[in-house]
């Protein structure tokens, strides 16, 4: 028993010297850019781990296909940068069941936007989130039903010289905790971007994001 | 059948099909894996495997005996949900499985305490959306192991088996870590 013990004692050092004693690990990142300018420093945050559900509406209050089919892809390449599923990205069919609302200008609102006082950016696209104390403020349905939504998109697919992919890509980023712009144009998150996609740095500064205490949580 | 499966399903049924034609020593284990963390990311994440249960199938054939010490191979297959942690919150990032081949070297089982040591080769894949399960699959890995059967009487067919194995992760962009799993199971020999 003795000998057992001692054989079974020298395999485990054994072992452990074979796996170095040590996990594999890698690096934390930096942000390739600020992702706060337009919140005043303020960090919005998702909870890790939340599944997201995005809401898009059309002028007829039915989604719009191409607006819906541009939220789409842009959900799917942000999906991917986070490195261990700290967000599901999903769009739902129902108002009442969405964190985040995409409309396009011309719609009308289902959610209070002036909640907010205003949303981050201009022009072509601009995105409404707000705080309530160390949380996210949740925007009201007009039609007075329960809401959850947190953040509202509005794009103007007529703007941006016919790039929708870029705009909403753009503006997506802003409701995942990007609130901040980049100065290189090939990143997805650059005031104009030259992309429709995130690029390595936009999302090493969404992995940032995620990973920090949250000023405010979404 | 996907090809993974198929590559960890084909040596299980050749083993069962060498025991079968010939009069050789066949045993079947049943457990549970507990892993160390696969990986620690410096923004703060750890990623973890859940317990694991197991089995195996392990063929000792008589000609392989030298004196006291029995060769034999072992063909195992865990399968586990990925846990990942980050400053107190927890979620899930999939399934994963683990399949291993190893080269074994068993002494007697004629006594009650039996030590045994092995070396072999780990695939580590699964379905999870998470980096390092990306980075890892697909490429066997060396694996060591060593580990002791406990019988109630000498010769007993049936055996308590603690067994304890290592084997290296070098993640994408990241620095090379070991992996320790403890494996506690039920073998039966036939």
């Amino acid at each position: 028993m003795r000998q057992a013990g001692f054989a079974l004692a020298c395999t485990l050092v054994a072992c452990l010297a074979a796996t170095g004693c040590r996990a594999p690990t890698v690096p934390g990142e930096a942000p390739a850019y600020d992702p706060t300018t337009l919140t005043g420093g303020v960090l919005f945050a998702w909870p890790l781990g939340r599944a997201i559900s995005v809401y898009v509406q059309g002028e007829s209050r039915s989604p719009d296909p191409a607006l819906a089919a541009a939220v789409d892809r842009a959900l799917a390449a942000w999906e991917g940068a986070p490195r261990y599923g700290e967000l599901r990205l999903r769009r739902v069919d129902d108002v009442r069941r969405a964190d985040v609302v995409v409309r396009a200008i011309g719609a009308a609102p289902l959610v209070d936007e002036s909640a907010c006082g205003g949303g981050i950016g201009e022009g072509a696209g601009f995105t409404v989130l707000c705080a309530s104390g160390d949380t996210a403020r949740t925007l009201p349905l007009l039609d007075g039903g329960t809401s959850r939504v947190k953040v509202s998109v509005v794009v103007d697919p007529g703007a941006m010289g016919g790039s929708l992919d870029a705009l909403v890509a753009h503006e997506m980023g802003h409701a995942l905790g990007v609130t901040g712009h980049s100065a290189d144009a090939g990143d997805v998150m650059h005031v104009s971007p030259a992309v429709s996609r995130p690029s390595a740095r936009d999302g090493r500064t969404l992995r940032y994001v995620l990973h920090q205490p949250a000023d405010v949580r979404l | 059948m996907s090809r993974a499966g198929a590559a960890l399903v084909a040596p299980l049924a050749l083993l069962a099909g060498v025991a079968a034609a010939q009069p050789s020593p066949l045993e079947l284990e049943a457990g549970v894996a507990i892993t160390s963390p696969l990986l620690v990311d410096g923004n703060g994440t750890r990623v973890r495997l859940s317990p694991a249960p197991l089995v195996g199938i392990s063929l000792a054939p008589a000609s392989w005996r030298a004196g006291r010490v029995a060769g034999g191979v072992t063909a195992r297959i865990s399968t586990a949900t990925v846990r990942l942690e980050d400053d107190g919150a927890r979620w899930s990032g999939g399934r994963a499985w683990q399949g291993e081949l190893l080269a074994t070297a068993t002494l007697s089982r004629r006594v009650r305490v039996t030590p045994h040591a092995g070396a072999g080769v780990a695939w580590l894949g699964g379905d999870a959306d998470v980096a390092v399960v990306r980075d890892v699959g697909r490429r066997p890995r060396a694996l060591v192991e060593g580990g002791v059967e406990l019988r109630r009487a000498a010769g007993s067919r049936t055996a308590l088996s603690l067994v304890a194995q290592g084997y290296r992760i070098t993640p994408a962009g990241g620095d090379a870590g070991g992996v320790l799993r403890v494996l506690l199971a039920l073998r039966h020999a036939w």
